[in-house]
């Protein structure tokens, strides 16, 4: 019996044959126990490579160092002298910026894991502070810090993945996620803020008093709760999507593009609100609770947004 | 693109960016300097960015930068023999164990090609497609290199 070289195996490892390669290739290994050891062995090792750490986190004073090679293109000499000052305070900003990390106990957060189904990504992260990134990769990873007293917690099931902060006690931490652009994301904090960039996909989340900023990113379905946290949304809406947000105090800041078509649906009992996406121009509601309802284009998108006493601004931004 | 573009985008990618690179030179030290040859060329091209996937911009001139150092200093040989760098990635707080550090160092001995086409797709996670494009290959060559990386690296944690 011909054994399988190690290109086709490798090549069914990644998923690259065609139908009949992958049939024969299959029927060789249910009879040849060679062959077979031999694909089980480069799994462990792709899986040993995929669990390797990743995102070492770089020094802090990097950021100064890039500036200062900008810098000396301009005029090298400028550059030396600025770059040994900047270096000088980088290094007593760097001191002073780890001081409160280690007054607060903190210790490094470092997870990574593929996601390759679609999936949600529901995240508890208690005070922290969250910023979510979405990225092309099918592959999650979770970096920064949590109190001592907290530790990461991530179970799979089926299509859904969880992300929490379990344990308690310890000042807030900071978690900064990477998840795969088209996921959906549930997440829940709080008092820690939330950022979020770059995502293509449905997007919940609720904070008690941390504000929550979305930007750069196409929402599906998005909903947005906090109690008294700043909301500020400056993102593209898919079409027939449904954009939510809920606050009692928190003041709500919308910035949507003028050619952005939806209707819109806004409710305040005290807060003001300002309209600059209509040219009407600011707007007052007719009466408290009552609700202010206007359309832009056409279209099935729609946006909701409701305060107690928080304000409200629906302001345009420039198409990126 | 502002001053404060320039700094978002820095804070968005620079991790990745010293993350592959670290693991591509083993020196932190090095790591740093191709984060900064990065992001000046970065800024200094802005305007050759003609929009699109800015990570995937970026990635390709992270890899232009790495091999163009491997080739014209010959760093990754320097440390293929250098405990001491690999020693520096692996005693990370979450790298501590002993089977991270042989593979680690098992890493080290793959030629440069193999090694920046194993380390993009199967510890980055990034597609053949993607690498042959940042590698100015065929994709054919990608997979090719790729699969004698893994059997290189499989002989060698077997020794």
């Amino acid at each position: 019996m011909e054994h399988l070289d190690s290109e086709i195996l490798n090549a069914h490892l990644d998923g690259l044959l065609s139908e009949a390669e992958r049939e024969r290739a299959a029927a060789h290994l249910s009879l040849c126990e060679s062959c077979h050891g031999e694909l089980r062995r480069y799994q462990r090792l792709t899986q040993r490579l995929r669990d390797l750490p990743h995102d070492f986190v770089p020094p802090a004073d990097l950021w100064q160092r890039v500036q200062a090679r900008r810098a000396a293109g301009r005029t090298w000499r400028y550059a030396a002298r600025a770059a040994a000052l900047i270096a000088l305070l980088a290094g007593a900003f760097v001191a002073l910026e780890m001081l409160p990390d280690i007054a607060r106990a903190q210790k490094p957060v470092q997870q990574t894991f593929d996601v390759v189904e679609p999936a949600t990504i529901k995240v508890f992260a208690r005070q922290a502070d969250v910023k979510v990134v979405g990225w092309t990769r099918r592959r999650v990873t979770v970096t920064g810090t949590l109190p001592k007293q907290q530790r990461l917690d991530i179970s799979r099931q089926g299509a859904q993945v969880e992300i929490r902060s379990l344990g308690k006690g310890g000042k807030a931490g900071r978690l900064h996620l990477r998840i795969p652009r088209g996921y959906a994301l549930q997440l829940e904090t709080t008092s820690g803020d939330v950022r979020a960039d770059s995502l293509h996909g449905s997007v919940a989340v609720s904070t008690g008093g941390g504000d929550v900023d979305i930007a750069k990113s196409v929402l599906e379905q998005t909903h947005v709760k906090t109690v008294s946290g700043a909301v500020t949304i400056a993102a593209d809406l898919a079409e027939n999507s449904d954009t939510r947000v809920d606050s009692r105090t928190g003041r709500v800041a919308l910035y949507m593009t003028r050619n952005q078509a939806a209707n819109y649906q806004i409710t305040t009992f005290g807060g003001k609100v300002i309209n600059e996406l209509t040219p009407k121009g600011a707007t007052d509601l007719p009466a408290p609770g009552r609700a202010l309802v206007f359309s832009i284009g056409t279209g099935g998108t729609r946006v909701a947004v409701g305060t107690y006493s928080g304000d409200i601004s629906l302001l345009p931004r420039k198409a990126p | 693109m502002t001053e404060a573009d320039f700094r978002a985008l820095y804070e968005e990618h620079s991790a990745w960016v010293y993350s592959l690179s670290l693991r591509m030179t083993s020196d932190p030290q090095a790591a740093g300097e191709v984060v900064q040859d990065v992001f000046v060329r970065a800024w200094r091209k802005r305007a050759l960015f003609r929009g699109g996937n800015i990570g995937a911009w970026l990635r390709r001139m992270t890899v232009n930068v790495l091999l163009n150092r491997a080739r014209s200093e010959r760093r990754w040989q320097q440390h293929h023999a250098d405990g001491a760098a690999v020693a520096e990635i692996a005693t990370r707080p979450h790298a501590a164990t002993e089977d991270t550090m042989e593979l680690e160092r098992a890493l080290k001995t793959l030629p440069a090609g193999a090694r920046t086409v194993l380390i993009l797709h199967d510890i980055e996670g990034y597609k053949m497609s993607d690498i042959a494009r940042d590698t100015g290959t065929a994709v054919g060559t990608v997979k090719s290199q790729l699969y004698r990386a893994r059997r290189l690296l499989r002989d060698a944690l077997e020794q």
